[in-house]
């Protein structure tokens, strides 16, 4: 279920700027406004999305922050402009409501950034319930917020990427995607289908000179992961953007972050269905 | 505060507030079963942990939970973040800041931003907060639930002197905005985290460009002395502490040095990075190997080094701002073999008494201390504080059989000397020593369980303390 917060349109679409008195004497190194990039992040109220917004506007980017609680993108937009002097705009979507319009979404965003450099999909969400044979509205809607609507989101914005001087799309998908089992079954189809079309639109948009990068993610040290006893350890949400970030003007494709999990991952490919059917994880 | 700001405050605020019905938010954060110790591992006990980091998941814990209680870095000296059956929340992912305005001199941050960072983004900025604890990693949350002091009480105040306001939520009245001169103010100040969840903090900051501290120490033969050195030295310096090497004999007992600090604005880089309590797995079996050596060897080593260091130097701001970061290993290695802290304040027309007996009972029990350290503190008692004119007066006593026979006499010592105990810092403190230490006790007890009458905020702490 959203959870919307009941607040006027006008406040919506917020871009936060120093009042007087507030500005912090660190900006008077920055780069001029101008010059700065933009960067989209898709999912920013938490997590790798959050982490992704600190490192982002500690390297002068300028930031959208989209995700569907507006009170969590609010503390993290001012943060990032009180420390860093970034400019930031903060958008409620919800991927999971009734008629998501990308094509709406995304003229309010790029009417408030003319220019959008990079695009950082962190956004995604699973349920308890998706475990073994889900119902018909669990996998209606792990496919919407893990893939539909994000794919047509992509789409959309990618049209206008000569517009908006697009540079690197980069998606967030996990380890899920590539080791299917009994737990989570339509997030891990929605989020392998998400790579699918990433894969694709990488090939499609290579003559544009527009990255696209994918980020294969194993367990995140975040609220969700807490107490879970795991068979790696977590990683923390903010080294994983750090190599984002490394890695943003390289065309690195398909990353499993932590690096371990390629193998893990081939390791499980090559294991026979014998003994796969019988792996509890 | 800007009309803007001011938005985007009434915004958090809406939000919030519409998420305050109870049982309508599922509960989808894992919970975390573990044994929780306190910081001198004298405690511990098995608790449930979450870790929220939205404000939809704390919003969704605090509501559905019967018993619960926040949590910051986790390094109480006492059990003051868990309780039998409770909920502990930890609020490390709320760190952020919501609003810094240069003008009117203040700072609103969320509760689960350590001390250390909040200097790291002031300083550069030409500002700079006073009441700072020893180490980096503690939570402002925890500050102000403990109404902590810094290095020099006397000069600085105690961390509730800079507090403008806070938000609490609570999960009955949901979330309550408090500022000075309310009553629930002084009731969550040192109120041990007991009146709600602490999510944002409004602090008073200085311009003051400090980069870096002078440093005086002066050698003191006996621990008694110290008293007149204060009392000489207090117009001269912006903080002054102590340390004293209290397993000495007769006319050395707590030989030490007596340090003088005073901020500079000469600039003076050094490296600084915050430390790390919770280090690796490999590096706290060995010190579960060797910290039971080690501890034997704190303080000849401690007074050798500060023997063939220079009497006068001069440090970068924060890394003298924290005299404990990077010093872990002391509290592993007493932790490796358990400690209590006891920390009080003596009025001083008892000083020398106090003192005096205190050698006399340590020689009786012939007990291991690993620490003493003394303050200068000014103030009058209120509910729970830990305040009054005095010296405070602060041990580390290694874990034993005789150790706690001999901390029940120094109970009956403190109470004789009209000394007061600091609820915070020692971990087998009873409520029958509070009650009669405190003046505040009963008003404290009152006011609490009118405000939570369901006792919905409950730690181990607040069992032991009968509050």
């Amino acid at each position: 279920m959203s959870s919307k917060i009941n607040i006027d349109q006008a406040t919506h679409d917020q871009m936060i700027t120093f009042q007087k008195g507030q500005t912090p004497t660190s900006n008077m190194n920055l780069p001029a406004k101008n010059l700065r990039e933009t960067s989209l992040i898709f999912g920013a109220s938490s997590g790798v999305g959050r982490a992704l917004a600190t490192e982002l506007a500690s390297q002068d980017h300028d930031l959208i922050l989209i995700a569907r609680e507006q009170v969590d993108l609010i503390a993290n937009a001012r943060d990032c402009e009180i420390r860093f002097g970034s400019r930031v705009w903060t958008f409620e979507i919800d991927l999971n409501e009734a008629h998501f319009s990308a094509e709406f979404h995304i003229e309010r965003v790029c009417s408030a950034s003319p220019r959008i450099q990079n695009i950082f999909i962190c956004a995604g969400a699973n349920e308890a319930k998706d475990t073994g044979l889900s119902d018909e509205q669990t996998i209606r809607k792990m496919t919407e917020i893990n893939f539909l609507n994000l794919a047509l989101f992509i789409s959309q914005i990618s049209k206008q990427a000569a517009r908006i001087q697009l540079k690197t799309i980069l998606v967030c998908s996990s380890i899920a995607a590539h080791a299917p089992r009994s737990k989570n079954i339509a997030y891990a189809s929605a989020k392998a289908a998400l790579e699918s079309f990433c894969c694709g639109l990488r090939h499609f948009l290579s003559s544009q000179n527009i990255r696209v990068q994918i980020y294969v993610l194993g367990y995140l040290d975040t609220g969700l992961s807490y107490g879970q006893k795991l068979l790696f350890p977590a990683v923390e949400p903010k080294l994983v953007a750090q190599k984002m970030i490394k890695n943003l003007n390289r065309d690195v494709g398909r990353v499993f972050y932590p690096w371990f999990w390629r193998f893990i991952i081939v390791a499980l490919r090559f294991l026979p269905w014998a003994i796969y059917k019988r792996l509890k994880f | 505060m800007s009309q803007r700001c001011a938005n985007y405050v009434a915004l958090l605020s809406v939000g919030l507030k519409n998420r305050v019905v109870k049982n309508e938010i599922q509960l989808k954060l894992p919970i975390l079963e573990t044994r929780l110790y306190s910081l001198t591992q004298a405690e511990f006990i098995d608790a449930k942990i979450v870790r929220p980091d939205r404000y939809r998941d704390l919003q969704s814990v605090i509501t559905r939970q019967n018993k619960i209680i926040a949590q910051g870095a986790g390094l109480s000296y006492c059990l003051a973040t868990a309780s039998r059956g409770g909920l502990t929340i930890n609020m490390r992912a709320f760190n952020r800041i919501v609003e810094f305005n240069s003008e009117e001199n203040f700072i609103v941050v969320e509760a689960g931003m350590s001390i250390g960072e909040l200097l790291m983004f002031l300083l550069p900025r030409g500002f700079w907060f006073s009441v700072i604890p020893g180490y980096p990693k503690i939570s402002l949350g925890g500050c102000l639930a403990f109404n902590i002091h810094g290095k020099s009480q006397y000069h600085q105040g105690l961390f509730g002197d800079q507090v403008l306001g806070f938000t609490l939520l609570h999960p009955q009245k949901g979330e309550i905005e408090v500022a000075q001169g309310d009553e629930l103010f002084d009731l969550s100040l040192g109120g041990m985290g007991l009146t709600g969840v602490v999510t944002k903090i409004k602090l008073k900051i200085s311009k003051q460009n400090f980069k870096s501290i002078l440093k005086k120490r002066i050698p003191i033969s006996h621990i008694g002395h110290a008293q007149d050195l204060f009392e000489k030295s207090k117009g001269q310096c912006d903080q002054m502490y102590s340390w004293h090497n209290l397993n000495l004999k007769r006319k050395d007992f707590g030989r030490g040095y007596i340090y003088l600090e005073t901020f500079a604005r000469d600039e003076y880089r050094s490296k600084f990075q915050i430390g790390k309590l919770d280090s690796s797995h490999l590096l706290n079996a060995a010190i579960k190997v060797l910290g039971p050596m080690l501890c034997d060897f704190i303080n000849p080593v401690y007074e050798l080094l500060e023997k063939l260091r220079a009497s006068q130097s001069k440090q970068d701001i924060l890394n003298a701002s924290f005299p404990l970061n990077h010093k872990e290993i002391y509290f592993k290695a007493c932790g490796s073999r358990r400690f209590y802290e006891y920390q009080c304040i003596v009025p001083f027309d008892y000083w020398y008494i106090f003192i005096e007996k205190f050698s006399d009972l340590k020689s009786k029990w012939d007990v291991e201390c690993s620490l003493g350290s003394l303050k200068l503190f000014k103030g009058e008692q209120k509910l729970l504080h830990f305040t009054m004119s005095g010296i405070c007066f602060t041990v580390d006593i290694l874990a034993s059989a005789q150790a706690l026979k001999f901390l029940q006499e120094c109970d009956e010592l403190l109470l004789n000397c009209k000394a007061l105990p600091n609820i915070s810092k020692d971990s087998r403190l009873s409520a029958e020593v509070v009650q009669k230490a405190y003046l505040g006790y009963s008003e404290f007890k009152s006011k609490l369980n009118n405000f939570d009458e369901q006792k919905m905020m409950s730690s181990s702490l607040r069992e032991r303390l009968d509050v």
